[in-house]
């Protein structure tokens, strides 16, 4: 199939799926019991300040006019109002992105290369014993709740054996925030040359860090380990091998490419897996992000948070899926190269 | 040629591999010796599974495990290559000796291109720039006669055929002219007309550059127009070595026997099944205590002589070039007395 081709389907397609997001956080929040136009005003508030309150909510309209602003909103940067908070859903969410978006690299990174070093560890050579071990770890890992493990590792490692700072934050208290130019703490100490706050933030970066990446890492190192195996049996590597390669040439020059590949694909998966456990992992660690934003406005019934969050995430889950695919057929030429006639 | 260097490029000398597994060991090759003369051609046939296959990985120095060299010698060019390490051997294999594997659907890494799959085992062995291992590619591109070798040398295996793809493997085991090729079960994959095409070629490049063969196949009639000897191979023995002449007229071993009887032959139109032999081959993990083909051999099953002795190499023939077989009943085979032998027969 040429590749326009293909990118045009997948556009279709992401736009199918975010619409199915929008609708189903829309009609969700509605269904839900409760009144949130109560929840704001307090509970003693007069009928006329409920009815005040829902009126400029716009609750009393029709389900598809209040769809259609909440479409268009999104669209023109009116995502509305975060009554929990006290500012605009806009302000909130991007006063917290950044705190989000550190950890959530941090979480990736952490994954991404501790599954490369172990599914390499536990293939390159016949090792049971570090074999069975990595895939005993990636079962815990696939098993265990993010937040739960969160909450037993800041029980031993801060509060019994206090090697990492408690839940609070992205720095301690007594460290101030280095001047911005990132947003990312760690980056802006350095590049600001404060030592001491870079080892802070990433101090209390480390345990969610590796909460929020434990599920992105079982699943990598499963899918890469399972890969390389397939791999190892090719032909391919004992063609290479008779040409007088050695066994680690052949790893890195053969099978590790081939093995890579098809855990490209994954990535998308992971974002969902990153995005999913951020919501409950930065709300045991107090992280500063949209998830612990999340968790407040669920239980509050702000809507205007919520329906944002959803559809923002489905519209980054479509693009990062596209942008894998494309990338896919980039860099696989099975998929970029026709046949020859 | 100097003293050392024998009138044999390759001598194995009771080569021995066996496999771990769960059901026990598997004894793939078992003291096999055999050797290649200097330039010349000589044929590895036998079943499936008989260790054709293992003997050519040990011989590279290829088994991995659960597999294990467990004895014997490889003098390759007068030296020993079975006790050189994996460095030392690494620049042997693709320079001395070098391998064109069975299946050109899965020998080539799928996501690089022919090219750099070539220059690969180029700047592998000779001290040679980018440009010039390119343009020695594309050469050899043409020597297996890879049409548009130039344009074709940037395609990816996908976009070439099977025959193609074979093609490209010889290229690749002739790249740095070695004095030894193993090609196992070159043809095996590809339809009969690309067959006849793809030996050709490896016929005129090895004729060309005086490269020793050792082809390995089950394919008898590849083997008749193709090797000057043959080492017919059984449950992981070379039961009979003989010149193909030899083995196609008279061929001394039972199992070789049945062996050239079920190839279908087109100057023979009679009606009818194909023979086959009978039964299985013997699991190599657990071995008869005799002849490993005494279950299955027209001529010595039920005996007490085959079921008990495993039966020793006898020569038979011209003792200067003598057929050797594995056979208690070697001798009489030879001479034609055994009731149920074809020796009489004429050869292919």
């Amino acid at each position: 199939m040429p590749i326009t081709r293909r990118i045009a389907g997948q556009f279709v397609g992401g736009l199918i799926a975010i619409f199915g997001a929008s609708l189903i956080a829309f009609l969700f929040m509605r269904v839900l019991p409760g009144n949130p136009a109560r929840l704001i005003v307090g509970p003693l508030a007069s009928e006329q300040a409920i009815e005040e309150q829902e009126k400029a909510m716009g609750l009393g309209q029709p389900l598809w006019e209040q769809y259609w602003r909440y479409i268009k909103g999104i669209f023109t940067g009116d995502w509305g109002f975060a009554y929990s908070a006290g500012e605009t859903v806009r302000h909130e969410i991007f006063a917290r992105l950044p705190a989000s978006m550190e950890l959530g690299f941090y979480a990736f990174l952490f994954a991404f290369l501790l599954a490369v070093v172990l599914a390499v560890a536990s293939t390159y050579r016949h090792r049971p014993v570090v074999d069975g071990a990595v895939r005993g770890a990636s079962f815990v890992g696939l098993g265990m709740p993010p937040f739960w493990f969160g909450l037993i590792a800041l029980l031993l490692f801060s509060q019994v054996w206090h090697i990492f700072p408690g839940p609070d934050g992205r720095l301690g208290q007594n460290t101030p925030p280095p001047p911005t130019v990132t947003h990312f703490y760690t980056f802006d100490a350095v590049i600001a040359g404060q030592w001491g706050t870079a080892w802070d933030a990433f101090h209390h970066l480390m345990l969610p860090m590796i909460a929020l990446g434990l599920a992105p890492w079982a699943f990598l190192v499963r899918l890469l380990r399972a890969n390389l195996l397939d791999i190892s049996r090719e032909n391919f590597l004992v063609v290479v091998r008779s040409k007088g390669l050695g066994r680690r040439s052949a790893f890195e020059k053969h099978a590790l490419p081939n093995a890579f590949l098809p855990t490209l694909t994954a990535a998308g998966l992971l974002l969902a897996q990153l995005l999913a456990g951020s919501v409950l992992v930065e709300r045991v660690f107090n992280w500063p992000g949209i998830g612990g934003l999340i968790v407040d406005s669920i239980l509050r019934q702000d809507f205007a948070v919520v329906q944002t969050f959803v559809l923002l995430s489905a519209i980054l889950y479509v693009v990062v899926n596209m942008f894998v695919d494309i990338l896919y057929g980039v860099i696989d030429p099975r998929v970029r190269v026709p046949v020859a006639k | 040629m100097t003293a050392a260097e024998s009138d044999f490029v390759l001598e194995v000398r009771d080569l021995e591999t066996n496999f771990h597994t769960q059901d026990g060991v598997v004894r793939a090759v078992r003291k096999v010796s055999l050797d290649v003369e200097r330039g010349h051609r000589v044929g590895v046939v036998g079943e499936s599974g008989c260790g054709k296959s293992a003997m050519a990985l040990s011989i590279l120095g290829l088994i991995e495990p659960p597999g294990r060299v467990a004895g014997g010698s490889v003098i390759l060019n007068g030296r020993d290559i079975a006790r050189f390490s994996d460095r030392e051997l690494q620049r042997v294999r693709g320079k001395e000796v070098s391998l064109v594997f069975q299946d050109p659907m899965t020998a080539l890494d799928p996501v690089k291109t022919i090219g750099a799959q070539i220059v690969e085992t180029i700047v592998r062995h000779r001290r040679i720039g980018k440009r010039a291992a390119r343009r020695n590619a594309v050469e050899l591109l043409r020597d297996v006669e890879v049409p548009h070798a130039e344009r074709r040398l940037d395609d990816y295996p996908h976009q070439y055929s099977g025959g193609m793809r074979q093609r490209v493997l010889i290229a690749i085991a002739l790249a740095n002219e070695p004095d030894l090729v193993i090609a196992d079960e070159p043809t095996t994959a590809l339809d009969v007309t690309t067959q006849a095409q793809v030996l050709d070629v490896l016929e005129r490049l090895v004729t060309e550059r005086h490269t020793a063969v050792m082809l390995i196949t089950h394919n008898l009639g590849v083997v008749a127009e193709f090797c000057d000897r043959v080492f017919v191979m059984y449950a992981g023995r070379v039961v009979e070595r003989a010149s193909a002449d030899d083995l196609f007229a008279r061929p001394v071993h039972p199992y070789s026997e049945a062996l050239l009887r079920s190839v279908p032959r087109p100057d023979q139109l009679q009606r009818g099944p194909l023979p086959t032999i009978p039964g299985f081959p013997p699991s190599l993990a657990h071995l008869p205590a005799g002849c490993p083909f005494e279950p299955r051999c027209p001529v010595g099953h039920g005996l007490e002589v085959c079921g008990t002795e495993v039966p020793p190499p006898v020569p038979v023939g011209d003792p200067a070039d003598p057929v050797v077989a594995e056979c208690h009943f070697a001798e009489e085979r030879w001479q034609g007395v055994t009731p149920s032998g074809a020796v009489s027969e004429g050869g292919a």
